[in-house]
């Protein structure tokens, strides 16, 4: 399945009828901290935000996102795309400090 | 939901617009059943919260899920192996804060939660605050969702009672504001381009939008307290103990709603 060390939750249906819409959702916990604040010690609150999310299906990338500091924390993301082939949705996130999340399903085309 | 304009005709024949709407806010914030801060969000914050897979505070629920399976270390029970589900828990959730015969105080679910991690599990109790307290105190009361909170007080706990209800109408603070002045009084009423809230806790922990993150219902007090540039006390303080006892009786029969989203 592969290696999570950030908190999501994903939804994919796991089946869609051939040439129907399917929509993805995906909530991830981060700070998303821009490093333009400020602390209460008066120091710079270093920056600490995720920097790509890529979406693939089959072997297309269907979303490649530059995640930049103004999206708040926990940030939320939709997608759609047709089901036209049965085949792995994987999805690819990583911050600023080496997290990552990589996670595959499935998604079976029903006639 | 909120009352509606209401133009009155004074005797001299002047249409008083802005006098009748604090005439009606006023009436129907002393004299309505009391009301969930929900009540008081915008349609796209309360489609937020109902939204069972987008609401953020549900990231929470699920870690506070993992959390409470996991051995916090070998050999060590998890919070599963005496408790089973945390559903199991869920009738004592709206009793709390309750008052504890043998220590002789109040205690909340985060002092429940920190005691048995101290007593029983032999680990350091989690802060206030952290992500894993806060993952499982919302586990807990996610779980009591729909449960009204309870009204009842044990009679040993009428003083914390009345002591909790003179803090909620004490003026504090620089600003010399009372939790009353504006969570009793001008409930309802515009602050800025918000909209003052009764104040209710069924919603806590609260994915609050002001802070990015979840928070408890002592942060919240804290939060209140700075604003109205008083010394907040420590988290878990006695004094916010007896607050959060008068709030859940405040606030009787007002559905758990965790974790709720506010501004």
């Amino acid at each position: 399945m592969g290696t999570l060390s950030l908190p999501v939750r994903l939804a994919l249906p796991a089946e869609a009828p051939a040439g129907g819409v399917v929509s993805l959702r995906l909530l991830l916990q981060h700070p998303m901290e821009t490093g333009y604040r400020i602390g209460e010690d008066g120091a710079r609150i270093p920056r600490h935000i995720l920097t790509r999310l890529r979406v693939s299906y089959g072997d297309r990338v269907i979303a490649d996102l530059t995640l930049r500091p103004a999206i708040a924390a926990n940030p939320y993301f939709a997608l759609s795309f047709i089901a036209d082939e049965t085949g792995p949705v994987t999805l690819e996130v990583e911050d600023d400090r080496g997290a990552t999340l990589t996670e595959t399903r499935m998604l079976t085309v029903v006639p | 939901m909120f009352p509606s304009v209401r133009v009155q005709r004074l005797p001299q024949g002047g249409l008083t617009l802005a006098l009748g709407l604090c005439l009606s806010l006023c009436l129907s914030c002393s004299a309505g059943a009391a009301q969930s801060g929900l009540a008081y969000l915008g349609e796209e914050l309360r489609a937020l919260q109902a939204d069972p897979f987008a609401n953020p505070g549900l990231l929470w629920v699920d870690r506070g899920t993992a959390l409470w399976q996991a051995a916090p270390a070998p050999g060590v029970p998890a919070c599963a192996s005496c408790h089973g589900a945390p559903e199991s828990l869920r009738a004592v959730i709206p009793t709390l804060p309750r008052w504890n015969p043998a220590t002789e105080r109040l205690e909340n679910l985060e002092g429940l939660i920190r005691q048995c991690q101290s007593a029983r599990q032999h680990q350091p109790p989690a802060p206030y605050e952290s992500e894993a307290l806060l993952a499982l105190t919302t586990r807990l009361a996610h779980g009591a969702r729909g449960l009204p909170l309870s009204g009842a007080v044990a009679q040993e706990a009428a003083p914390a009672l009345a002591r909790g209800e003179a803090f909620f109408r004490e003026r504090r603070g620089q600003l010399g504001l009372s939790c009353a002045d504006c969570h009793e009084r001008y409930a309802g009423a515009r602050l800025r381009g918000d909209r003052v809230s009764e104040g209710m806790i069924n919603g806590f922990p609260i994915y609050r939008l002001t802070w990015q993150t979840l928070g408890s219902r002592h942060r919240m007090f804290r939060w209140c307290n700075e604003a109205v540039r008083a010394e907040p006390y420590p988290f878990g303080a006695e004094p916010y103990l007896e607050l959060e006892l008068f709030l859940r009786h405040r606030g009787a029969g007002l559905p758990l709603e965790t974790p709720a989203v506010r501004r």
